[in-house]
């Protein structure tokens, strides 16, 4: 056991220098093996947010967004509240644009609310013309050009007291940046 | 002589806490076992996805599912359980699909899968923020393990160190059965009712 | 030689790698001799026939008989021949299970002969989990290849699964597929053995 330990100066020497070498190797090795996952995990997390100011438009991946209307439609009787919201994107860059899109309600609560698969009746009732336009994210499945103005809504069921609506809009392509249209 | 008692006792010592270490040690179903939120018929729990009140177990011979005039009938050996809850999201919209009964004999039924999908249905309901609905957990179990059941409810089957609602049931001995529970759907969809009779 | 390594100290060392080595090559030798042994002294597979219940560890099971056709109860109708053989299956596990679907294999399929889908006799619909001490009729039914003759008489194995509190790879509980637990003779179309009682 004794011929383990160091003895010489020498050796000595190169036992502290690989201690220091280890130190910093193992960092090394952790973030190399792992790179790739953390920057898979990041562009499937929404961190950047890109605000637009209210009523203006926002750049954000390969388009430019604009939020036109929020109808809130309540049914008498009902305990939710049913959010339409229109908005519209102008394509600037296809390649990026046609992705698939994550849309998301959200107020000063933090609370997110997803979109519903099918637009609730009273929407089809009241807001025809808005609920037969195409949900975000079918620009994917059709060609577009660079300069189409995509016209699309989204349809949600939320608490009838629900405060200031915001409109998060997030693409496979851009993230971790997402855009909040108030 | 001393010395060499010293160190048997220490050898002995050393082998009986190795030895307990290796009997205590739990397995790997226990280390990822969810983490269970205890409560019972009536408590608000709160998961960290979602929030679950129990409101009511009814035993039930069949289960009738009318759709318009069309009407299925679902029969078993043993019972049905119809567990009434309320339940919405905490902070995004979640669809809560696993839920089983603990027997107490420890033997799990899972939720029914043999009705197809249906508004009211726990795992069928999509439940958003801060809007409680009125959900149903059906089970089919045997006559003995109906009584001192816990009803295990998470958002996934398999999800790891994630909440796990573990609700203690009440049923009454002896065992009220009633004959038929039947689920009809209304004309809007996600229209629904419970009669049971 | 400096003289530092004595030819004594140099025998020991010698002679403990060698035992070392040499008790090392028996464990080998006999854990493998004992494999060759079992598995040269094959033991005489269960023989049951239809209506007796088979213990598979995992599952109880009591297969009852067996159609051929294009429509066969219990199932949808479809235009290809099919071979439905009906059982009872009863959850011996903790635990509701969807897994049965390999308990019944013919033991010489036609060629193209996929797995069979499994039936609620109850619903006439497609099985899913079935549940602990709830005995339940199902159907499997296996689509038949175009080419092949119908058959007459079958021969099944029935699989057993094997519980393991700590498996191989993570230590994790679970159930496993086993050795054969039983054959099975079966004619088709025969009448139902314990027709009359449930």
């Amino acid at each position: 056991m004794a011929a383990l330990l160091p003895s010489t100066p020498k050796e000595r020497r190169a036992f502290r220098w690989s201690a220091l070498a280890l130190l910093a190797a193992l960092p090394i090795a952790v973030v190399a093996s792992s790179y790739e996952d953390v920057i898979e995990w990041r562009s499937s997390q929404e961190l950047n947010a890109i605000v637009a100011a209210p009523s203006k438009s926002a750049v954000y991946a390969g388009a430019e967004w604009r939020l036109e209307r929020v109808h809130r439609l309540n049914e008498p009787g009902a305990a939710a509240l049913v959010v339409i919201v229109e908005f519209e994107a102008t394509v600037k860059d296809p390649a990026v644009f046609a992705a698939t899109c994550n849309v998301a309600l959200t107020d000063a609560s933090k609370r997110r609310w997803k979109p519903q698969f099918l637009a609730p009746s009273i929407g089809r009732r009241v807001r025809p013309e808005a609920v037969e336009r195409p949900r975000c994210g079918s620009a994917s499945l059709k060609p577009v050009k660079t300069g189409d103005k995509i016209k699309m809504a989204e349809s949600f069921m939320t608490p009838p007291d629900i405060g200031d609506i915001d409109l998060i809009v997030s693409l496979s392509t851009a993230r971790p940046a997402y855009l909040v249209l108030d | 002589m001393i010395r060499v008692l010293g160190s048997i006792a220490g050898l002995t010592a050393a082998i009986a806490i190795l030895y307990s270490l290796q009997q205590t040690m739990p397995g790997y179903a226990d280390i990822t076992r969810p983490i269970a939120v205890h409560g019972a018929i009536g408590d608000r729990l709160m998961a960290r996805n979602f929030e679950l009140t129990a409101t009511k177990v009814t035993l039930a011979q069949r289960i009738v599912l009318r759709t318009g005039t069309r009407e299925r009938v679902f029969e078993t050996t043993g019972l049905w359980a119809v567990v009434e809850a309320q339940a919405a999201a905490r902070h995004e919209s979640v669809t809560v699909t696993a839920a089983s009964w603990l027997g107490p004999s420890g033997s799990r039924y899972a939720m029914s899968q043999r009705f197809p999908t249906m508004p009211g249905l726990l795992p069928s309901e999509r439940l958003e923020p801060g809007l409680p609905r009125k959900v149903l957990m059906l089970f089919e179990l045997p006559e003995s393990q109906a009584k001192d059941a816990t009803i295990l409810v998470s958002r996934t089957p398999f999800t790891p160190i994630d909440n796990e609602l573990h609700i203690k049931t009440n049923v009454p001995t002896p065992l009220f059965v009633r004959n038929v529970a039947r689920i009809t759907r209304g004309t809007t969809p996600g229209d629904w009712r419970l009669e049971i009779q | 030689m400096s003289g530092r390594f004595s030819i004594g100290t140099l025998g020991k060392r010698a002679v403990a790698f060698i035992i070392a080595g040499l008790g090392a090559v028996l464990a080998v030798l006999i854990s493998f001799a004992s494999a060759l042994y079992e598995a040269s002294q094959p033991k005489d597979l269960l023989q049951v026939a239809a209506g007796q219940p088979v213990d598979t560890g995992r599952w109880t099971v009591v297969v009852r008989r067996a159609d051929f056709g294009k429509s066969v109860k219990g199932a949808p109708a479809s235009q290809q021949d099919r071979l439905a053989v009906e059982l009872d299956l009863t959850n011996r596990s903790a635990a509701t299970s969807p897994g049965y679907t390999r308990i019944l294999e013919l033991e010489s399929p036609p060629a193209g002969l996929q797995r069979p889908t499994f039936y609620l006799a109850r619903d006439s619909a497609i099985a899913a989990g079935l549940h602990p001490d709830m005995p339940e009729r199902v159907i499997a039914v296996w689509t038949w290849p175009p080419g092949a003759p119908p058959p007459q008489k079958l021969r099944f194995k029935v699989a057993s699964q094997i519980y393991k509190k700590r498996d191989n790879l993570y230590g994790a509980p679970g159930w496993f597929p086993g050795p054969t637990a039983a054959t099975l003779d079966l004619m088709v179309g025969g009448p139902d053995p314990a027709a009359g009682a449930k």
